[in-house]
């Protein structure tokens, strides 16, 4: 059990919200641990500091303040409020009437625009004849609904040269195979090292306390891979890391969808980032158990426009096979160091191996250490998230029927103004038609015409 | 008249009685206020805000049913106008308070030679605890109020933040590390200088 995973669990466990299982591991985990138990004795004296904060009198006018404004006005905000707490004030108060006429004013814009657009497209397809592309690709864009059309629009554009990445290490399988040669290089060395140690056992013990730090570890070592070199083929350690780069409509929408996105995966959010300017920018470091990994990224992908992802995967099969057998070792080694100290026949002897025995329990801490972050990285995959609003400034909800009105009337008038451009351009393509039958039919009355003069004759 | 029960003030209140509110004002001022401080920090916001609380549910009183009490409502009411308007400021990033806090703790943690009676380095301490508290970031502090001042369950915050119970837990776990460590650090701080001035 790590000390980094107690801790996440401290604060509930605090509260305990805890469930048996897991309330039993924290428990046993702080019998052991002197760090976590200090840990938690801090968490708690902060949050008996935070229960402990006494009332705070309100200042002396607050009462007479707070009644003047319901006196006031029951109803609507009072004043120095509204400046404060604006969007509230503006909704609930003065915003009523204008409102109201704004939408009309935009539901009358609106139902114009959609009459013109109608008229504009029966005209488009009554013109159509022999027109060119360019025109057709205008038309369909208009066809679709104008608050789908702004976003996909840009996006279609835009996503031809994104420089949208992906790439999945391939070099799995190599390392796998590259780890196979070390070990069979080892095995060859392991064979040597452990007639090696045949040959030590015969010595006295004396001297074999000085030979066994150099020899034992990487005999054993050698052993302790091809042992695991069976296991290693069933369960495979990978890393796996993913970076990606998203771009949002909306940031504040995001990030609340992100969080439940990552709980859902069980995942966390180890360290995050948020710049909350006017374009709101933040980073994430979200760590989610490997098998929810794929998952979670295409899931985070749909939360907006992904402008640059990479995958990738590294197999630490091999060093985390190697930590492990070195740690086996060690063990040994410390085993077989208390044994040599109970039968140490001077201090001096005692004192060396003493010595040896504190440098053995310092690797076998470190070694740990190590293990318990590969295990770490090798449970929980890592994504790095940047995320960047959209530079477009947000369509406020008041203003965004008419905003959305204007633009529907900017795209009106570049549609009037390719009306009358097709009209000219039609007029030019029957104009010919036009001459050839008003030819033909002026000559035939005339003909007729003349005719019948003559025969009136 | 102070001993009127709370039902029987808002069954006042709600026909229209607006002296029978501001009993029930006085009686619930200072925890709603207090509520608000720890939210804003400064006793200006905290009026407003406070303020705010009450007027809200002045004009929805005809509507309070008595399910819960009065004061569960106003201290609901006042978390979500405090919750509403932090989460406003962090978007609109007006002087952010965490920065004002910030720098008042730096021009304040400097010099300090004041008597260090015990009073005086209660009250002081409850000052540095909000200020400690005001320097977190108003997500955290947001959870931290609401579960260690107001005791709202796990659940109850998930609702009023409209989030998962799961980024309940994290957040929290996270906003009390936070400041168990800042506390510690202000804590060893103002222990040197005890030593320091005797």
């Amino acid at each position: 059990m790590q000390c980094s995973e107690i801790r996440e669990m401290l604060s509930l466990y605090l509260d305990d919200v805890l469930d048996q299982k897991d309330r039993a591991k924290v428990e046993g985990h702080l019998k052991t641990c002197g760090t976590c138990r200090q840990e938690l004795e801090d968490l708690q004296e902060t949050v008996r500091l935070i229960r402990s904060l006494g009332e705070v009198a309100p200042p002396e006018n607050f009462r007479k303040e707070l009644m003047s404004k319901l006196r006031e006005a029951p109803v609507p905000v009072g004043k120095s409020l509204k400046s404060r707490i604006a969007p509230i004030g503006s909704w609930l108060s003065g915003g009523w009437r204008s409102g109201t006429w704004r939408y009309a004013a935009a539901a009358v814009i609106i139902v114009g625009i959609g009459i013109g657009a109608g008229i504009y497209q029966l005209n488009q397809t009554n013109l159509l004849i022999g027109q060119s592309s360019e025109l057709a690709r205008n038309n369909e864009l208009y066809n679709t609904d104008n608050s789908s059309n702004k976003m996909a629009a840009p996006a279609r554009d835009e996503f031809g040269d994104s420089s949208l990445t992906y790439r999945i290490n391939k070099d799995i399988p190599e390392e796998a195979s590259n780890s196979d040669k070390i070990a069979a290089t080892k095995r060859g060395v392991g064979k040597a090292s452990e007639a090696n140690q045949a040959g030590d056992t015969g010595v006295s013990d004396e001297s074999a306390a000085a030979a066994l730090p150099e020899a034992a570890p990487e005999g054993i070592t050698v052993q302790g891979i091809v042992e695991n070199k069976v296991k290693e083929k069933s369960v495979q350690k990978i890393v796996k890391e993913a970076n990606l780069g998203l771009e949002v409509e909306n940031y504040q929408n995001f990030s609340s969808k992100l969080l439940a996105v990552t709980e859902q995966y069980d995942g966390y959010i180890e360290n995050s980032s948020e710049n909350l300017n006017s374009e709101a920018s933040a980073s994430f470091i979200i760590r989610v158990p490997n098998e929810q990994f794929p998952k979670l990224i295409a899931d985070l992908e749909k939360l907006g426009k992904v402008t640059t992802k990479q995958v990738s995967g590294k197999d630490v099969t091999g060093e985390f096979v190697d930590a492990e057998s070195r740690l086996r070792n060690y063990r040994a080694q410390e085993l077989r160091l208390l044994g040599l100290i109970e039968k140490a026949e001077n201090l001096s002897e005692v004192v060396t191996l003493e010595n040896e025995l504190s440098r053995v329990r310092g690797e076998i801490e470190t070694l740990q250490g190590r293990l318990n972050v590969l295990e770490d990285t090798v449970v929980y995959s890592t994504i790095r998230l940047d995320v960047i609003q959209a530079s477009k400034p947000e369509v406020t909800p008041p203003e965004g029927t008419v905003g959305k009105a204007i633009s529907n009337f900017k795209e009106s008038c570049i549609a009037l103004i390719n009306f009358i451009g097709n009209i000219v351009t039609f007029t030019g393509w029957i104009l010919p038609w036009v001459l050839f039958i008003g030819a033909t039919g002026g000559s035939v009355v005339y003909y007729r015409r003349t005719k019948q003069k003559r025969d009136d004759k | 008249m102070n001993q009127k029960s709370d039902s029987v003030l808002v069954d006042l209140a709600r026909r229209g009685d607006i002296d029978a509110f501001e009993q029930l004002i006085a009686r619930y001022e200072s925890r709603v206020f207090t509520i608000a401080y720890r939210y804003t920090g400064n006793y200006a916001d905290a009026s407003d805000l406070a303020q705010e609380a009450f007027i809200r549910v002045y004009r929805s009183i005809s509507s309070f049913r008595g399910d819960s009490s009065l004061l569960t409502w106003l201290t609901r009411v006042v978390t979500n106008v405090c919750k509403d308007e932090l989460r406003r400021r962090a978007k609109q990033k007006i002087v952010s308070i965490e920065e004002m806090a910030e720098k008042g703790q730096v021009s304040e943690a400097e010099p300090r030679q004041k008597p260090l009676e015990e009073e005086v380095l209660a009250k002081e301490w409850q000052e540095e605890v909000q200020q400690i508290l005001g320097s977190l970031t108003h997500e955290h502090r947001v959870v931290i109020v609401m579960r260690d001042v107001q005791g709202y369950s796990y659940e109850e915050i998930a609702g009023f933040l409209e989030c998962s119970l799961g980024t309940v837990k994290s957040r929290l776990n996270r906003a009390r590390q936070i400041l168990k460590n800042k506390l510690l650090t202000r804590n060893e701080l103002l222990i040197g200088q005890v030593g320091h001035g005797h």
